[in-house]
């Protein structure tokens, strides 16, 4: 299987098909990024069609100092955020997506508590300043290490931690708030 | 792609809440039925312009401007191998009608070649696609010596 480097320089290059595997293999990544920063599973699909739009747009512009990876979660973070700000002052309703899926640990009893606490936390984080909101999601949610958040989010990453610790004390002070 | 220690006490990530934090970024999250094809299909229509709608008696069609261009350039080169003294040169779409480029030989009716051809390609196209082509217009712009 080709990797995302090659199949971006295939596009570049006249490769429609290359470009449409790409879809294929990232866009779940880029739903799971727009659903957790929007907490709409609506909203979240247009941002998806939209950020590969904007993506197949810039191909000609992509430079390869970065992976394809890093490209996409800028491209589906920006889109993202544009649709928060421009939504503003509106909360996100929508925190329990339908299409989350249990996970299958412990007994039935502790995972519907744990399923509803971790809807808590969702919630949280969906009620979080779209600022802190954005790297939280990228970091703890997607995995992604400093060096890769700050780059996507093109941030020092010393403004990045700060802003990583500011949300992450804002994220636990909301879910002492509900207990 | 985890690459950091959790913090010590008083730290965010030492409270015993953090778990839970851990367990939303481990919970899957499916990607909706069809949301790939629909990307997939907003794609072409940036690449190509929206698709052709053709009338057929079933209701109408949509066709894609690139699918209809091959199509179309396959059956002029096909039909025109049946007309005497006639050469397909290029075939494509413009403003909703198919244009195909044509030479002639020397010394052939090229109005006749030319109407002949647009016949054929008109009906051929019909008989595939099970619908009312896109008019099609023959254009003559070589003369080839015998």
């Amino acid at each position: 299987m080709a990797d995302s480097e090659a199949l971006v320089a295939a596009a570049v290059s006249g490769e429609v098909a290359a470009f449409d595997t790409l879809v294929r293999r990232h866009t779940p990544m880029m739903y799971r990024v727009a659903l957790r920063i929007t907490g709409s599973p609506a909203e979240a699909e247009d941002v998806v069609q939209e950020a590969w739009l904007a993506a197949w747009r810039s191909l000609g512009t992509f430079r390869h100092e970065s992976a394809v990876s890093t490209w996409l979660y800028r491209v589906v973070a920006n889109g993202s955020l544009a649709l928060v700000r421009r939504n503003r002052p509106t909360v996100p309703i929508e925190t329990v997506p339908p299409h989350e899926v249990p996970t299958d640990d412990g007994s039935p009893e502790r995972q519907v508590v744990r399923a509803e606490q971790v809807d808590e936390v969702l919630r949280a984080i969906a009620r979080l300043d779209v600022a802190q909101r954005v790297p939280l999601v990228l970091r703890e949610l997607e995995g992604l290490s400093y060096e890769e958040v700050a780059e996507v989010l093109e941030v020092s990453i010393p403004a990045l931690r700060s802003r990583l610790h500011r949300a992450r004390v804002a994220l636990l002070g909301q879910l002492r708030e509900r207990r | 792609m985890n690459d950091e220690a959790t913090g010590g006490p008083g730290d965010p990530e030492g409270d015993p809440r953090w778990a839970l934090v851990r367990a939303a970024a481990r919970r899957p999250v499916a990607t909706p039925p069809g949301l790939v094809d629909r990307v997939l299909r907003s794609l072409a229509e940036e690449r190509h312009g929206p698709p052709l709608t053709l009338s057929t008696s079933g209701g109408p069609v949509s066709v894609s401007e690139p699918a209809l261009v091959r199509l179309a350039r396959s059956v002029a080169t096909d039909r025109a191998a049946d007309v005497d003294g006639i050469t397909v040169s290029a075939v494509a779409l413009e403003n909703g009608q198919l244009q195909v480029l044509t030479t002639v030989r020397d010394g052939v009716a090229a109005d006749e070649a030319a109407g002949r051809l647009q016949h054929d390609v008109t009906e051929e196209l019909a008989r595939l696609l099970r619908a009312r082509p896109p008019a099609v217009t023959v254009h003559v712009i070589d003369v080839r010596p015998d």
